[in-house]
């Protein structure tokens, strides 16, 4: 009963979240001017119906599935790892998509357009994969952990020091913007880019969740009841790897989503059980960074803050709150 | 008799006898060091325009450019007796004034860059050839200003970077020099602080539709849209867009921060705002010293 209500509960504030999106801005607009601009004739005054259509819908079309992904690929690696702080930045998606971004826009390679969020979608793909058969899939988690993030470091070195090293100062703007997580340039040819990957987000949903419960029951006991640790647990860090690629080649690693997003939901269903928390991490997700990103295109409007920093400056104090009040150690996956 | 002067950052410098050899640290120096007759003995080359050919004649080949992260080392070995920077970079100032005294020319405005050229005179014996530069630049920009159209001043204008959201702000130098002219306004508003110290930060799409501005100095750089692959539909959307009215301005980060580079973007702005009354043919040269047409 009370899981039913936190669903109802959060879906309506999503929707209703969404719409406030699509209602703020310049210029402010009613609830019925934004239906008449989404569904209503074409009339040649003003830009409502462009700015409804082409900005702000793609935009908060971005943010849910931006969020969505973060949300549910944070719920994953959590309990994949069993480790409540472990997220996609170790997997080395965002780490290897940002250094493809330097790389491009430091030495003025010809990637214009939407050609820069597909080459750090295949780069996040990549090194996510590498990351993956690099690590060691059996055996004690935080090996993984801690393979994920000595990699993660590496690549985060090199995009240093190919901002460091690079001839074009001048792009230093859009390297800053891609790595801090920016959702300002996401139009329909970006959300074209990421929508085929909503697919993964189904799948793990529908397929996902009964291996992860028994996979914190710890190896041993997984592999009695018959679940192959090894290539469940593969299987679950390539979806990580499929989840977050899109986004971040699209609006750059938003910061803290992930990790947030899977102890709110726990927190409110009192439960860890994947089934439920993964799906509605996922909206969660899908809330934080939908109200990060109103926060990043109003708070000191017609100025864009990165949407990055709001997702931290509102993530971390609820991960600091949630600490405080033991959830993690109570909560934590076993 | 010493020479001695206050930088832009409101630092005295003092030299015995006029500098000979200058080293540049920064794109501006290129109009500074032109402008007054001087081929500096090493050159920084970033992101800014103009061959350095088009500045300094035959001489160009024989100037050694130093890396965009020039170190003290790198800088010494030219054995300069004047450092030519600009405000914003003492930290490159901190760090060269152990070879050589550092004077850093404020790029804010059209008087502090005449002030800097001014005291760089002084410093290196050439005050004839600064009052002759300061002199160019305000009979060329009286001339241009002359022919504007009435009502000019209300012009909404975006300064920004290719085709994408980052804006320069109505408080930049470049912003400010415009409507003292009485050319037009920059539509984008001051935001207190950008990231990098720079009158510039990224603005709301929404927003430049609202603003809707009328001439658009679209500062390029290699790789960047031109004015002719504008792809991005809020600008296609623009009332600049669509009149055409829109400048190029191949000149990166080093947009308006010399008295040539400024005369040039105002060249550019109205040639691209009133083409049937300014139709100046954008080369460099005409503004150098020896080929003015002001």
């Amino acid at each position: 009963m009370r899981a039913a209500a936190v669903v109802v509960v959060v879906a309506c504030l999503c929707a209703a979240v969404a719409v406030l999106s699509l209602m703020w801005g310049t210029p402010d607009l009613s609830a019925a001017e934004v239906l008449n601009a989404l569904l209503g004739p074409e009339t040649s005054e003003g830009n409502s119906r462009f700015i409804v259509q082409n900005l702000r819908l793609p935009r908060v079309i971005g943010a849910l599935v931006a969020g969505a992904m973060l949300g549910a690929s944070g719920a994953i690696m959590q309990d994949t790892l069993r480790n409540p702080l472990a997220g996609p930045e170790l997997i080395g998606v965002s780490a290897g998509a940002s250094l493809a971004v330097a790389v491009i826009v430091a030495f003025r390679l010809p990637f214009t357009g939407i050609a820069l969020p597909v080459a750090a979608l295949v780069a996040g793909l990549a090194t996510g994969t590498v990351i993956l058969s690099l690590v060691s899939l059996k055996g004690n988690p935080m090996r993984m952990l801690l393979a994920g993030a000595a990699f993660t470091a590496l690549l985060n070195a090199l995009v240093i020091a190919v901002i460091t090293l690079a001839p074009n100062f001048g792009g230093v703007s859009v390297i800053y913007r891609f790595l801090v997580g920016s959702l300002s340039d996401v139009q329909w040819e970006e959300i074209r880019l990421v929508a085929p990957w909503t697919i993964t987000l189904l799948v793990v949903f529908i397929l996902a969740g009964r291996p992860l419960n028994i996979l914190k029951l710890g190896d041993e006991a997984a592999e009695g009841l018959g679940v192959g640790v090894r290539r469940t647990r593969a299987a679950l860090f390539g979806a990580s790897v499929l989840l977050v690629a899109p986004v971040i080649a699209i609006a750059g690693p938003i910061g803290f989503i992930a990790l947030v997003s899977p102890h709110i939901v726990r927190r409110l269903l009192r439960t860890s059980d994947a089934r439920m928390v993964m799906p509605l991490s996922a909206v969660v997700g899908a809330i934080l960074v939908l109200c990060a990103d109103m926060a990043a295109r109003l708070a000191l409007h017609p100025h864009e803050i990165a949407v990055g920093l709001w997702t931290v400056a509102l993530g971390a104090p609820v991960l600091l709150a949630l600490m405080q009040s033991g959830l993690l150690r109570r909560k934590a996956v076993p | 008799m010493s020479l001695t002067v206050t930088d832009g950052s409101g630092r005295e410098i003092t030299l015995d006898s006029p500098a000979e050899r200058i080293v540049c640290v920064q794109d501006n120096c290129t109009d500074l060091t032109s402008d007054l007759g001087i081929v500096p003995v090493a050159m920084h080359r970033g992101d800014g325009w103009g061959s350095f050919a088009a500045y300094y004649g035959d001489a160009a080949a024989s100037i050694p450019v130093l890396g965009d992260r020039m170190s003290v080392e790198e800088v010494a070995q030219f054995e300069p007796d004047l450092i030519v920077g600009r405000v914003g970079e003492e930290e490159v100032r901190d760090a060269l004034e152990v070879v050589a005294p550092v004077y850093l020319v404020d790029i804010g405005g059209v008087e502090t860059l005449k002030e800097g050229w001014v005291d760089v005179g002084l410093l290196t014996g050439r005050e004839d050839e600064a009052a002759a530069a300061i002199a160019r630049f305000d009979a060329n920009v009286g001339a241009l200003s002359a022919e504007l159209p009435a009502g000019a001043v209300d012009t909404r204008v975006a300064v920004g970077f290719g085709d994408t959201n980052w804006m320069i702000w109505d408080s930049s130098s470049f912003c400010r020099f415009l409507h003292s002219e009485g050319a037009g306004t920059c539509a984008f508003p001051d935001q207190g602080a950008s990231e990098y110290g720079s009158p510039d930060s990224e603005f709301s799409w929404e927003f430049i539709l609202e603003a809707d501005p009328q001439v658009w100095v679209m500062i390029t750089w290699p790789g960047s849209a031109r004015k002719d692959t504008v792809t991005e539909e809020v600008w296609l959307r623009t009332t600049a867009h669509r009149e055409g009215r829109v400048c190029e301005e191949d000149s990166a980060g080093s947009f308006g921060h010399g008295l040539l580079m400024l005369q040039w973007a105002y060249q550019c702005y109205l040639n691209a705002g009133w083409p049937d009354t300014y139709s100046h043919p954008g080369d460099l040269s005409v503004w150098l010293p020896g080929t003015q047409t002001g």
